[in-house]
């Protein structure tokens, strides 16, 4: 265990020194970010406008403050595509990392710590820029604050292990674009990303709660935003718990077949 | 950790099938390979055996597809054998086993292990990390192979800013921090100058030697086998063909040798003592049968003046080609 900290560490540095020399890419990852965070904010505080104040228990200065955390969140929640298993396996560029005695997963995960937080640099100051030119309403609840950091840490967690999940599906296909495209319409709209959970209509609701998006998004979200009672925080992290916990034990078990299945490049 | 400890290696019939799906090209044919795909099964592999001892340098050898990578690939645990076992330092490679990784490298001409955008000294420290080395035996390890490969100043510029042969070097060096006791390499010295292949050579022989490692080489550049294996194993669309000294490999498949003669007279005609093979400066090199050679090199001193002669084995290429030829005359017999 500690030997694996220590590689996750190394591998966290690494990244860090790596993302240093792609300053620009970085930035239009950030861009990229505060784009797409900045249309919704406008569409539904144009909503909000248009049915005199308030969608879904938000009002307008609700919903900047949403979607400006939103920002924060996203940004600590992803970062791995399973196109990265798709293409190494494609290349056969796996053989190196199954060489290491240490599982890729956290090699992976060592590289992503790294990448986010060199944009932490960039993040924070533009969070606070947006806070001041769109006065974001939220209750900074010292409870809630407290416990965001395991949110978001197992929502990283149960987001990148269920990515996982879905790339490994690359050892038998090697293509899994397809499949990626499809959760990604699934979450996109069961996650809180496209706006928050309780605007959404109850048929599309009933189908987020069965679904695992929800605890690696709108979770940690609505507790950075104070929106949630004890409860509702205690029922989060037992979701996140259980989810992280059965999505591990499936990467866990097909693993080894799925490497037993990998045939590298050439012959 | 299975049998067979005494030795370093130990392959039993090993095989390894590919299934790949076939198309003969062409839109009609990538059309219907929606609904309908052929599929064929590749033996890359077929039923080879073979023994390495602790510390012994062998050189793979095989034309291009003969299946030496995939045998490397099964041996450093990347490809799970089809058939037939292999048991590397005790260990089933396949397996996988952490402390077995821990002591092999695989070392490609093509491998890409340090990050390209940051230095290899900042990825040699990853390393470190990945194979738990302490902070002494790290320090040592890299001082010593800065020195033997001359990359005081390579390791401190990003990667991507080398020349290949430069980046080759500093590859090679991160693969073997963790003083590995099996080592795999595939075609190291690929695509790189004269020069620099000696220096890669001089390299594994003088790790071979302080470590007493045991290393299976796989080379097109014939010079890289000579010079550092003393045995060879052969094989040919999967097929082992031969396993023994290269001395050995020359005198079964060849069975002639050159006479290199320069004689006073360079307009004399020589064919009558041999086939000419070559004319270069006024040396002719004759092909004549092994048993003889002592006949004829007696005839030619007795008959012509003569500056100089030798008597030689053919080049190694050549030895390999046939070897080969005769591969491919067994296989489609």
């Amino acid at each position: 265990m500690l030997r694996t900290l220590k590689i996750l560490l190394a591998e966290t540095k690494i990244s860090m020194m790596a993302s240093f020399q792609y300053r620009v890419q970085e930035g239009m990852a950030l861009l990229g970010l505060l784009v797409e965070s900045l249309v919704y904010l406008v569409v539904w505080t144009t909503i909000a406008r248009a049915q005199g104040g308030s969608v879904g228990g938000y009002t307008e200065g609700e919903f900047a403050g949403y979607f400006i955390a939103w920002t924060f969140v996203r940004h600590m929640t992803t970062g791995w595509s399973p196109w990265w298993m798709e293409m190494r396996i494609r290349r056969g560029e796996f053989n190196t990392l199954l060489l290491r005695p240490i599982h890729p997963y956290f090699v992976d995960m060592g590289r992503m710590m790294g990448m986010k937080s060199i944009a932490m640099f960039t993040l924070v100051p533009t969070i606070f820029l947006l806070s001041l030119i769109f006065r974001p309403e939220f209750a900074l609840i010292p409870w809630s604050l407290l416990t965001l950091l395991p949110a978001l840490v197992l929502a990283f967690l149960l987001r990148y292990t269920l990515m996982y999940a879905l790339a490994v599906t690359a050892f038998w296909t090697t293509r899994v674009t397809a499949l990626f495209e499809l959760w990604f319409a699934v979450e996109f709209f069961t996650s809180g990303r496209v706006a928050p959970l309780s605007v959404l209509p109850e048929w599309a609701l009933n189908i987020a709660n069965v679904l695992p998006f929800q605890w690696m998004f709108a979770f940690p979200l609505e507790l950075l935003l104070g929106r949630l009672s004890p409860q509702e925080a205690l029922h989060g992290f037992l979701m996140q718990a259980l989810w992280l916990t059965g999505t591990a034990i499936v990467v866990r078990l097909v693993w080894r077949s799925a490497v037993k299945q990998y045939a590298a490049v050439g012959g | 950790m299975g049998a067979s400890k005494a030795l370093t290696i130990d392959v039993k019939e090993l095989s390894k099938t590919y299934t790949v799906s076939e198309r003969s090209g062409g839109l009609r044919d990538a059309m219907k390979g929606l609904f309908r795909r052929t599929k064929k099964e590749v033996r890359a592999v077929d039923t080879i055996s073979f023994q390495i001892v602790p510390g012994e340098m062998v050189g793979f050898l095989g034309p291009n597809g003969a299946g030496k990578t995939t045998t490397l690939k099964m041996l450093s645990g990347l490809l799970f054998p089809t058939k037939g076992t292999a048991h590397v330092l005790g260990y089933t490679p396949h397996e996988r086993n952490k402390d077995f990784l821990r002591q092999i490298t695989l070392v490609t001409g093509q491998r890409n292990q340090l990050v390209w955008d940051i230095p290899a000294r900042d990825s040699y420290e990853l390393f470190k990390a990945v194979y738990d080395l302490t902070p002494t035996d790290f320090k040592r390890t890299v001082d010593e192979f800065v020195e033997l490969l001359e990359l005081e100043e390579l390791i401190t510029k990003p990667v991507r800013n080398l020349s290949l042969g430069e980046r080759m070097k500093v590859e090679i060096a991160g693969s073997l921090l963790h003083r590995p006791r099996v080592l795999f390499l595939d075609e190291p010295t690929l695509g790189l100058d004269i020069t620099m292949q000696r220096r890669i050579r001089r390299f594994f022989a003088e790790y071979n030697c302080r470590e007493g490692a045991t290393i299976l080489l796989t080379s097109h550049y014939m010079a890289d086998v000579v010079a550092l294996c003393k045995r060879v194993i052969v094989i040919h669309q999967g097929h082992l063909l031969f396993d023994g000294d290269l001395s050995d490999l020359v005198r079964r498949f060849t069975g002639h040798k050159r006479i290199m003669v320069k004689p006073e007279d360079q307009s004399l005609d020589l064919s009558g003592y041999g086939e000419i093979m070559s004319r270069d400066s006024g040396v002719v090199s004759l092909r004549v049968p092994r048993e003889e050679i002592s006949k004829v090199t007696a005839k030619l001193l007795a008959e012509i003046p003569i500056i100089d002669l030798s008597v030689e084995d053919p080049p190694i290429e050549d030895v390999i080609e046939t070897v080969f030829a005769e591969g491919d005359d067994a296989a489609n017999a």
